[in-house]
């Protein structure tokens, strides 16, 4: 190894562990310790023995919409890369929208369309009015339903990311054998189990850390307590413990997810393949997969969609709103954008720092990124307050909004380090280690070995995060400074005293500004690597 | 491509710098609002253009329950952005009082009001109030007395029919907690115990209160008079009952109907305290109070002599629920201790 690659490394280490700590270590750290010397109270008007009993609802409720949302996230996502029929960006574009939609207005618009007296029931009793309700869903399965209907396009795009780097030769390799069911699930399974395992990781804690939905639907769960305790009685130092036993469950995840990644994976070494099977092996016509497609994207965005659109009274008031809102949308998009960057980029060296094992950090750097996707982001926020909002810094940082990209780049982090994981980990290091041995640059080697081969996760994980960052409500609210607004906040002030008619113009134009370039860029393929190798 | 990607990241962080660093030498007021935007806005635009003071404002959302901003004042304590905080109800403000979050400020015009719409120690002032009512489906309710007191709630009659939003939040937990001040634990958890065994829903928020009696989903519901004008204008077929006056139940009653100010405070050591008074004092002006009654939110004027909202019957007219701020809030804890003993049961 060249003395210049040696050094490129370490800076590379050193950086991303020092812009780690500055971003997310130290502030969490701020807080805890002012927390713990000013008044460090334990949670207000709750029960060990309540605690508990919502606890294990909240696991089984979360641990079932897990489940479903992989079911039909995955099975869609190995639909759509074995194969292949045409106009295929079209559909995986339409099975993504609900992503782009913000999970109160999800949840708020399937509540209204399955509603007892609104929606499918509404129009059933004017067609048979003997009939009274058809549809009356418990609030557990409408929050599940919801919540799954929400969740499912991330394990959609992880899948999809995986399915697209296996390397067919595996599955020719099964035809030889006269157990090739067996070999073949056996195979599948060591290289999907790394996907399944982030996807339920990811899903499992975005659903238990959800209020909004267990909110609408009056259910108690735990994150309906950890809100309680920071919103009606103000006490952040209880929510931090009731924080703890589901940073212990994650820990727990993460270890076995750790244990399992460490076993030799399947290395994909020469790239992508798409697979087009045999009519044997897969008997079924392209028209009937439309047609499948076409009846499930009626019932999980269709229906959803057309209620969205046939709320609204007046189609010109979308322009006069755009009018009226453009500086948010300016400002959440570029905002978005920034953060998006930097979450991509910070993931991108943190993780190929945790995967090199450029320092003995690596362990660390995952519980601590674990604890961040664990925490409620209202108390990201206030820890960024407590650590930013300093005399002796200058008003840029917090006053004007500064940190407010970083804020949110380090809210999604987490789920960008977990993501590029996954990908790095089917990266062999044999050609880097040639490449090194070559004399070749170390930044250079990165450039052309690895992050080609980032190239469809890389993608995935700007996605999700602009989409996420663009919808984020919570930190803007806190770290937004005076005179600046963005568009969730504006949305979500208007769902309390806007007419429906207007919330829903709002929200398809959220969904349009939001879906549209997003669109383009993909359908583009305006991306830095375009080639795999 | 590379190139151009690069470019878009180069101008996108000029702009945000440029965005962020931009200062003007334009005096102004940095304003905390858990108030409605659009009720809000239109005042900050008449103050601007007559006071000549540019007002930066930061909003809260009903999606956090309009708590995140009482939780940025908090986290800012020990190096204040805000000068000033509007909020829309008086709970999180005498909060924020206890936390040593507000400062004393002795408005010109704050003296006019009665006693109980401001602060003994001149942390805060009330103006600008919403009734807590009943909002009635008159679809659903035909040839019916409507109910027109609290006790309805719990009358076996209207069984499964009525919805009240959340007490955690906003200003249920308020008026909860005044109730809880006003009879005792005993009688209120009674109360709470009859609520529950006659099936009232429990909403997120009054918004959904008003919505859910709106489409007939439910028969009556509590909620504000804002949430309830707003159902009125939407042309629902609704009806708004001002509870607990006695000339409508035709007997003696000592509840009323609860009122709820907005409430202005200035915050301890804030960084534009002139512009701040100067602000506070526009706010409790009549002629700002009036501009409110006339506005979407159909605000109630607490200024005497100021025309109130015109579907509305003027404060005078009102038995009103007596209520002690200090005791209030020393008691939404144990109230929310009552609340989530009998709910959980």
């Amino acid at each position: 190894m060249s003395a210049i690659s040696f050094d490129s490394r370490r800076i590379l280490s050193f950086g991303s562990i020092l812009a780690f700590t500055v971003l997310a270590v130290l502030p969490i750290l701020f807080l805890v310790v002012s927390l713990y010397l000013d008044h460090f109270s334990t949670p207000t008007n709750i029960s060990f023995d309540a605690l508990q009993s919502l606890y294990l609802n909240s696991l089984f409720f979360s641990s079932g919409v897990t489940f479903y949302s992989l079911l039909l996230g995955g099975g869609l996502a190995w639909l759509f890369s074995r194969v292949t029929f045409h106009y295929q960006f079209f559909w995986l574009g339409l099975f993504c929208l609900p992503v782009f939609i913000p999970i109160n207005i999800l949840a708020n618009n399937w509540s209204s369309l399955l509603g007892q007296h609104t929606g499918l029931n509404y129009m059933i009793s004017l067609w048979r009015p003997e009939i009274k309700t058809l549809f009356n869903f418990s609030p557990w399965i409408s929050a599940s339903w919801v919540q799954i209907m929400s969740f499912y396009p991330i394990s959609l795009l992880i899948f999809f990311a995986g399915f697209q780097r296996w390397d067919q030769r595996w599955s020719e390799a099964c035809y030889f054998s006269s157990h090739y069911r067996m070999l073949h699930f056996i195979l599948s399974w060591r290289y999907y189990r790394h996907y399944i395992g982030i996807s339920a990781l990811l899903i499992f804690f975005f659903s238990f850390s959800d209020f909004a939905v267990a909110d609408l639907f009056q259910l108690h769960v735990y994150a309906t307590e950890i809100f309680l305790q920071l919103s009606a009685y103000n006490n952040l130092s209880g929510a931090i413990i009731l924080s703890l036993p589901v940073l212990l469950t994650g820990a727990v995840c993460l270890f076995f997810l750790y244990q399992s990644l460490e076993q030799i994976p399947l290395s994909n070494e020469s790239g992508v393949s798409r697979p087009v099977l045999s009519k044997k092996l897969f008997p079924i016509q392209e028209f009937m997969i439309q047609i499948f497609f076409l009846s499930l994207i009626i019932v999980i965005v269709g229906m959803p969609l057309t209620n969205l659109l046939i709320t609204i009274d007046n189609w010109g008031d979308l322009l006069n709103m755009l009018q009226l809102i453009w500086q948010d949308i300016l400002l959440s998009f570029i905002i978005s954008f920034v953060a998006t960057l930097i979450c991509v980029l910070l993931a991108l060296v943190l993780s190929y720092n945790i995967h090199r094992k450029l320092n003995a950090l690596g362990l660390w750097t995952r519980l601590v990124l674990l604890f961040i996707f664990i925490l409620p982001s209202s108390i990201i926020g206030v820890a960024y307050i407590n650590f930013w909002n300093q005399p002796y810094l200058p008003d840029l940082f917090y006053q004007q909004g500064l940190i407010l990209p970083f804020a949110l780049a380090l809210l999604f982090l987490p789920i960008a380090v977990e993501l590029m994981l996954l990908q790095l980990k089917k990266i062999p290091i044999a050609e880097e280690q040639a490449a090194h041995l070559s004399g070749i640059p170390f930044y250079t080697a990165l450039r052309i070995i690895v992050l080609p081969r980032l190239n469809s996760i890389i993608k995935i994980v700007f996605l999700l995060c602009f989409i996420f960052c663009f919808n984020e409500l919570t930190i803007s609210l806190l770290i937004t400074p005076p005179g600046f607004s963005s568009l969730p906040v504006r949305l979500f002030s208007m769902v309390h005293y806007g007419s429906q008619s207007l919330v829903a113009t709002l929200s398809v134009l959220q969904l349009l500004i939001l879906a549209t370039p997003i669109f383009l860029l993909y359908h583009y393929n305006f991306f830095l690597f375009k080639k795999n190798i | 491509m590379k190139t151009i990607l690069l470019k878009s990241i180069s101008l996108s962080l000029i702009v945000i710098f440029l965005v962020t660093s931009c200062d003007s030498k334009i005096p102004q007021v940095i304003i905390y609002t858990s108030v409605d935007r659009h009720i809000s806005e239109p005042v900050f635009k008449h103050f601007e253009q007559t006071r000549n003071i540019k007002v930066k404002a930061v909003y809260d959302t009903e999606a956090n329950k309009t708590t995140g901003l009482v939780n940025r004042l908090i986290a800012e304590q020990h190096q204040p952005r805000a000068d000033v905080f509007w909020n829309s109800e008086i709970g999180r403000t005498l909060m924020l009082k206890e936390r040593q979050v507000l400062d004393i400020y002795k408005a010109p015009d704050a003296k006019l009001r009665r006693s109980n719409f401001r602060d003994s120690e001149h942390k805060w002032t009330g103006l600008a109030a919403r009734a807590r009512v009943i909002i009635v489906n008159t679809k659903r309710i035909q040839g019916l007395d409507f109910p027109a007191h609290l006790d309805a709630f719990t009358d076996p009659v209207w069984r499964g029919q009525a919805a009240i939003a959340n007490p955690h939040f906003g200003t249920t937990g308020t008026h909860f907690t005044a109730l809880y001040s006003l009879w005792g634990k005993k009688r209120f958890n009674l109360w709470l115990n009859a609520l529950k065994n006659n099936q009232v829903a429990i909403l997120p928020g009054n918004a959904q209160v008003k919505n859910k009696v709106s489409t007939g989903e439910y028969a009556f519901g509590l909620t504000d008079t804002d949430d309830a004008l707003a159902a009125l204008a939407e042309g629902a077929p609704v009806k708004i009952i001002f509870p607990d006056q006695e000339h409508l139940i035709k007997e003696k009653n000592d509840l009323g109907t609860f009122l709820i100010p907005n409430t202005i405070a200035m915050i301890k050591n804030a960084p534009h305290p002139e512009a701040a008074r100067v602000f506070i004092d526009f706010l409790l002006a009549p002629q700002t109070e009036a501009l409110l009654a006339a506005g979407p939110g159909g605000q109630i004027p607490l200024s005497p002599n100021v025309q109130g909202p015109a579907n509305l019957p003027p404060i005078s007219e009102l038995k009103l629920t007596p209520v002690d701020y200090p005791l209030l809030a020393q008691n939404l804890e144990a109230m929310l201790a009552s609340f989530r003993a009998v709910w959980s049961d």
